[in-house]
């Protein structure tokens, strides 16, 4: 028996330092670089921001004028989102139903359908003729832009909006977060006298409170930093994340790159505590509220009888309130493309139908073969370095003691403003930083590595945990494997799915991502880029077109997915 | 009046059919274990029982009352499961009184049948300690405690021990019969541990693949099994097969391999007829015998297992069988290689009909 | 030559010391058993054997060389996992050849080596199956088919039997260790099944909270147990807080509570030292009248049960203290009722003295 070769030990060593670095220099770095670039340049930002000679700290104002305006928001589509998502995530969770994977996509959808094109769709949904409105038989759409929801005071459209991105992160935590509760706990409160409602208030419930804190941030966290589709339907109002598009595009580099530190920051205030409780608590704390008796006496009768009779409510409602949000826009988008195809229905004019508008003069099919092009290009490519970077990421993260350190480090870019990331990489890599790229489709690639590596490493990981791995390795290992051989021939078939569904839902995040693209693009267009832009030029049966094209291409990516993981 | 009647009850998953048609009655205050292998549906029948699952086709009733469509907390049952099931984020305390506390009774009342409850059980753990803190033997006691809080009847028992360790599990175990007998439960106890069934029970029950094969006491499933599967999951047995020779006033004569004859009390055979015999290791004796069978063989090995040594005896026909014996202070054993004499009383050997099957699938255990 | 030695193994998990050094020798073609309670350090024991962990002191030797920090694939020693740990991904025959092909022998060598293999542990019609299509039992055989198939000379069992029926695991056991013996491999069977231990193994080491309290052969470890907790594990016994009240040559008289008086052949104790006596339960005879020579004690039989072929009976005596008896039932033998008056008779020769444990009995006996 030899010492263990140098070889092997060394190559490893190599592997696992490359894997770091690329981790570093590809994703941390440019989450980080804006808040560094506001440090660096403090002189610059205090100047613009607080003492500026023309406006003195107008700037500031505005800062956190818009600021609270996305509290606001993003505090109430939380809510919303918690108290209809949390019976979705548990009917999903523990309920077998036909159809309930055909649900379970429809709440993963928002999660890589293109922001803008959903935008777009949900603003034709509500506000124009073509949508609800018409098929109520009004005249005009039902609500108009800048019409407000009851008590919280932010526009209806962006609400809703915000609601349909945000759910799944809700709904999907949450159902993991349940199924791997053992349901004997369920059943055993059930054997002892208690009513399901009971059950999940004095079991489910505090044992879930992990995953339901942690949905909630990454909701909160995912609202205050979209921007693809808050670009299309905020109207007047202004999101933080559009603030920042909007100072980039003036060239305000200073405020924008302030806000966007402040949004970064704010990002890791929340995730920081909010992991260190998840992984604190082994023992929620029981919420047993010492009730007079008589209370919990009535509480209980109360929620028997819910238990009893109403409880398809909970299933039913937060149905609804996925159908409203996401399926009617599509079914509206789709429906439009092929209403308004030769001709407006309304106006009869030619011009405002689809086919003249792709194929006419503007030659906006043109565009749209382009922009695909560079889309797929883009897409392709940075899906593929990060799945390079990603899979020996996961392995280290699984196995070396900071292994945790990095999963969490890595939340961060799955959360701060997609608009943030694309102005930290500007800065970072372009000319008023490294300046080794140059806007444009380099520029893309390096920006949508950094959102598409998170994603990987998240799916790769449920399939390694949910497969006992560490047990296969070592079986193979006093068999004769060395390391290499054993994960080649034992780890990474067993892991196989996770790196397909990382592959193919980055992929398709990627082809739809809007807010940072927009940021870096230069002249190349991708096509959700290309969306926004068709809205602001007026085109719309073209960018209902697009909308549609890019809606259907995310299905049938999602439908794969399906069809892989059910072999 | 029967705790527990089931009637005709059927579950089926796909192709499995996972209960076939049971029918049952446990009866007030008895202690029932149904055993079998795994798959056979012990389980399934349990979780019927609670309302766990719902059968196919079938009654279950509780005291007399239809229970099909009662959903599981309202039927008063006391469950105790194979993993425990303490709720973690809960003290031993709040465990206990959790049943009391979602059907709203008095705190007070709650509060001195909790301490009478641990008391009595001797759950040994501190009131306020997790679950987590505790060993397992006593987290079981402690899930005993809780399910019998609501001063249910009936308890029912899903793989109570399986998760303890085998020397937990002997203890627990006769704890488990104390407490129900001394609070005069019936209980309904699930286990593939037939040593375990058969050292607490009243009644056995005997499952295989969906259906009840025999029930008894233990001492009559042990001695006198019905069916050859039982006479081979509920202890040892030495297996032969042969043809019936005779069957006179005292008993049958089988004719095994190679000549080799043998008696039995039994008689309800026909001259002829293909069968297998059997006879537990421990009543086959070393030395020539009155009245009984003696037959010659050559000892092929010894095994020592504590105070009891097994000896395998090749007989010259070709059949090796097992003697099971106790080790006697001081008394002198054959050797291996040696020539023995091996006497079998003719009413400890059972005659079986020879199964289709073949005898090894039927005895097979899986 | 020993196949495998530990010298001085300690192993530490924050606070809490795992192994405690740990010495100990494996002879080639040896079936060596670990046994101990849930936690003692078994499992970790069998993995710094197997190299998927390192001590923090102590020397492995394996065939002679030593082997820390020598990774897994080297050691020549396969871990056999209590569910089997057979690739999903591969049918059987896959899982089999698995060591051989990471060994790159050639493909005529690699396809008899493993038919063969299949063949002996009669699963050759299965070759086609996935794990998850196959029995508990099969699964083990495939196991311990790839296991073999691997080369490998040392089989690390843990728990074996863990995953499998009560039942069944009688049948498997014998199996076991007739496909060890005759492959002329060494077993390092891990199991907290004292009864397992008994039937299979040639040693058996006692391990306890990260300590060999006794290793020996199986008749050695169960008629001369030198700890009452070894006595109390393997093979379980009546155990009697008592103060020794007489001694002379023939042996002491030890005094329990309430009165009464036990002989026993142990002279090594002082007059007045409070000890405990033991004495197994199949060592304890009923019966109606008094044997000469024995201790005799009357009690009442508190409960009567049928288990296993064995008559097992709870006797009160007068003191209050209950007194278990396990006798296998050989036609004949008198069976007592629940209630009866018996005499309990046992030999001063089978009863054990030991000194009174500083943590006291409970601890010792690890009652629940």
């Amino acid at each position: 028996m030899t010492a263990r070769p140098k070889k092997i030990d060394v190559s490893s060593k190599i592997v696992v330092s490359c894997t770091l670095i690329a981790f570093m220099i590809f994703v941390i770095l440019p989450t980080f670089y804006l808040i560094s670039y506001v440090f660096l340049r403090w002189d610059e930002v205090w100047y613009e921001v607080f003492a500026n000679p023309i406006i003195g700290d107008e700037n500031w104002k505005q800062i956190i004028k818009v600021l609270s305006f996305s509290f606001r928001l993003s505090l109430s589509t939380v809510a919303f989102d918690l108290i209809f998502g949390i019976p979705l995530a548990y009917v999903l969770a523990r309920k077998k139903f036909p159809g309930r994977s055909l649900l379970e996509d429809l709440v993963t959808l928002p999660l890589v359908i293109p922001t803008s094109g959903f935008g777009f769709a949900t603003l034709i949904t509500w506000t124009t003729v073509a949508g609800l409105g018409g098929l109520l038989g009004l005249s005009s759409g039902l609500i108009s832009l800048n019409t407000l929801a009851p008590f919280i005071n932010v526009p209806f459209i962006l609400f809703v909006v915000h609601v349909a991105l945000t759910f799944p992160y809700v709904v999907r935590t949450v159902e993991t977060k349940i199924q791997s509760i053992d349901m004997t706990y369920e059943i055993a409160s059930r054997t002892l006298g208690a009513s399901s409602l009971t059950t999940f208030r004095n079991i489910l419930f505090p044992l879930s409170l992990p995953g339901i804190f942690s949905g909630a941030v990454l909701a909160f966290a995912r609202s205050l930093g979209e921007t693809g589709a808050t670009l299309i339907v905020s109207g007047v109002s202004t999101t933080a994340s559009i603030a920042i598009v909007r100072w980039a595009s003036e060239f305000k580099l200073s405020t924008a790159a302030f806000m966007g530190s402040l949004l970064v920051l704010i990002a890791w205030i929340l995730i920081l505590p909010a992991e260190i409780y998840v992984s604190r608590s082994r023992r929620a704390s029981g919420i047993s509220l010492h009730l007079p008796i008589n209370l919990t006496k009535k509480m209980i009768k109360l929620e028997r009888f819910i238990s009893r009779r109403l409880f398809f409510i909970k299933d039913a409602v937060p149905l609804i309130i996925v159908v409203v949000t996401v399926v009617i826009p599509i079914a509206v988008v789709l429906n439009s493309v092929i209403l308004y195809w030769s001709a407006d229905p309304y106006t009869g004019k030619v011009e405002g139908g689809v086919f003249h508008q792709l194929f006419g003069p503007s030659n906006y099919f043109g565009s749209l073969l382009r922009a695909t092009l560079t889309s797929i290009i883009v897409a392709s490519v940075s899906t593929y370095i990060a799945t390079c970077i990603a899979i020996p990421l996961s392995f280290i993260i699984e196995r070396r003691r900071y292994g945790r350190i990095l999963r969490t480090m890595l939340k961060v870019p799955m959360i701060i403003p997609t608009s943030s990331l694309g102005l930290s990489v500007l800065l970072l890599w372009g000319s008023s930083g490294l300046n080794v790229v140059n806007s444009g489709i380099w520029m893309i690639i390096l920006t949508h590595i950094v959102f598409s590596v998170p994603v990987i490493v998240e799916s790769i990981i449920a399939a390694y945990e949910g497969s006992g791995i560490q047990m296969y390795e070592d079986s193979a290992r006093t068999l004769g494997a060395n390391a290499y051989n054993a994960i080649e021939a034992v780890s990474l078939p067993l892991i196989k799915g996770g790196i397909i569904t990382g592959f193919i839902l980055s992929f398709t995040r990627s082809l739809g991502e809007t807010g940072a693209t927009f940021i870096v693009m230069g002249r190349d267009v991708t096509i959700p880029v290309l969306v926004v832009n068709m809205v602001e030029a007026l085109a719309i049966p073209a960018a209902l077109f697009t909308s549609t094209y890019l809606i259907v291409l995310s299905l049938i990516m999602l439908a794969i997915i399906r069809i892989l993981t059910r072999r | 009046m029967p705790e527990v009647r089931l009637v005709n009850v059927t579950k089926r998953y796909g192709r499995i059919v996972a209960n076939d048609h049971i029918n049952l009655t446990i009866k007030d205050k008895e202690y029932v274990s149904v055993i079998g292998p795994s798959g056979c549906g012990k389980t399934t029948l349990i979780k019927s029982i609670a309302g766990i699952i719902e059968p196919d086709e079938g009654e279950i009733y509780i005291d007399g009352k239809l229970v099909n469509k009662v959903p599981i907390e309202d039927r008063e049952i006391g469950y105790v499961f194979q993993n425990i099931a303490l709720f973690p984020h809960m003290t031993v305390w709040d465990n206990i009184t959790y049943g009391p506390k979602v059907k709203g009774y008095p705190p007070e009342e709650t509060k001195s049948i909790a301490r009478e409850m641990i008391e009595m059980i001797k759950v040994s753990a501190r009131a306020d300690a997790y679950p987590d803190e505790l060993s397992g033997g006593t987290q079981q006691k402690t899930a005993v405690a809780r399910a019998l809080m609501s001063r249910s009847k009936l308890l029912l028992l899903d793989e109570p021990l399986g998760a303890l360790d085998l020397k937990v599990r002997a203890a627990l175990r006769y704890e488990l019969r104390r407490i129900v007998k001394d609070l005069g439960l019936t209980a309904l106890h699930v286990t593939h541990d037939q040593e375990e069934a058969m050292s607490i029970s009243d009644r056995v029950v005997v499952m295989r693949k969906g259906r009840i094969i025999e029930s008894g006491n233990p001492l009559e499933l042990y001695m006198r099994p019905k069916n050859l599967f039982t006479a081979n999951f509920v202890g040892e047995a030495n297996f032969l097969a042969g043809k019936i020779d005779k069957v006179t006033g005292e008993g049958a004569i089988i004719d095994l391999r190679g000549g080799l004859k043998i008696r039995s009390r039994s008689r309800n055979m026909n001259v002829g007829d293909r069968v297998v015999i059997a006879f537990r290791p421990e009543f086959a004796f070393l030395g020539k015998r009155e009245g009984e069978n003696v037959l010659s063989g050559k000892i092929r090995n010894i095994v020592y297992s504590g105070s009891l040594i097994r000896l395998n005896v090749e007989m010259p026909n070709g059949n090796a069988i097992v003697i099971k014996k106790a080790l006697r202070f001081g008394e002198s054993l054959p050797r291996i290689g040696e020539n023995v004499t091996v006497s079998i009383p003719p009413e400890n050997v059972l005659i079986y009909p020879y199964p289709e099957r073949g005898l090894h699938r039927e005895l097979s255990l899986e | 030559m020993a196949l495998v030695k530990l010298v001085n193994v300690t192993k530490r998990f924050g606070k809490i010391v795992a192994l405690d050094g740990i010495n100990l020798s494996i002879k080639d073609g040896e079936y060596l058993c670990i046994l101990g309670p849930t936690g003692a350090g078994k499992t970790t024991l069998l993995r710094i054997i197997a190299g998927l962990l390192e001590p923090d002191e102590g020397e492995i030797y394996i065939e002679g060389k030593r082997v820390n920090g020598v990774p897994p694939e080297e050691r020549n020693a396969v871990y056999m996992f209590q569910n089997f740990a057979l690739f999903p991904h591969m049918n059987v025959w896959q899982n089999v050849s698995f060591g051989p092909v990471i060994k790159e022998w050639s493909s005529e060598k690699i396809r008899n080596v493993t038919s063969e293999i299949l063949e002996m542990v009669r699963l050759g019609e299965r070759r086609d199956a996935y794990p998850n299509e196959l029995s508990g039992g099969m699964q083990q055989r495939v196991a311990l088919a790839r296991g073999i198939a691997a080369g490998a000379r040392i089989l690390l069992l843990d728990e074996p039997f863990g995953a499998l029926d009560a039942r069944l695991r009688v049948d498997l056991r014998t199996q076991l260790r007739s496909l060890v013996k005759d492959q002329g491999l060494t077993a390092i069977h891990v199991t907290h099944d004292q009864e397992e231990a008994l039937m299979v193994a040639d040693r058996i080491a006692i391990l306890r909270e990260g300590r060999i309290e006794q290793i020996g052969s199986p008749q050695e470890v169960y008629t001369d147990p030198q700890s009452i907790f070894v006595m109390s594990f393997v093979g379980g016994a009546n155990f009697f807080d008592g103060v020794i009240s007489h001694i002379d040559e023939s042996g002491s008289t030890i005094e329990l509570r309430g009165g009464l008086h036990i002989q026993v052949l142990d002279t090594t104790k002082k007059i007045g030292e409070r000890v405990v006596v033991a004495i197994r339960r199949e060592d304890v005879s009923l019966g109606k009248s008094r044997r000469r020579g024995f201790n005799n004690l009357i009690g009442e039989v508190a409960d009567a049960m049928f288990v296993g072929g064995s008559m097992e009976y709870i006797v009160k005596l007068e003191n209050g203290i209950p007194l278990s008896s396990r006798i296998l039932l050989e036609g004949g033998s008198r069976i007592f009722r629940k209630g009866d008056i018996v005499i309990v008779s046992f030999h001063p020769k089978e009863c054990r003295v030991f000194q009174y444990p500083e943590r006291g009995l409970l601890k010792e006996i690890e009652a629940i």
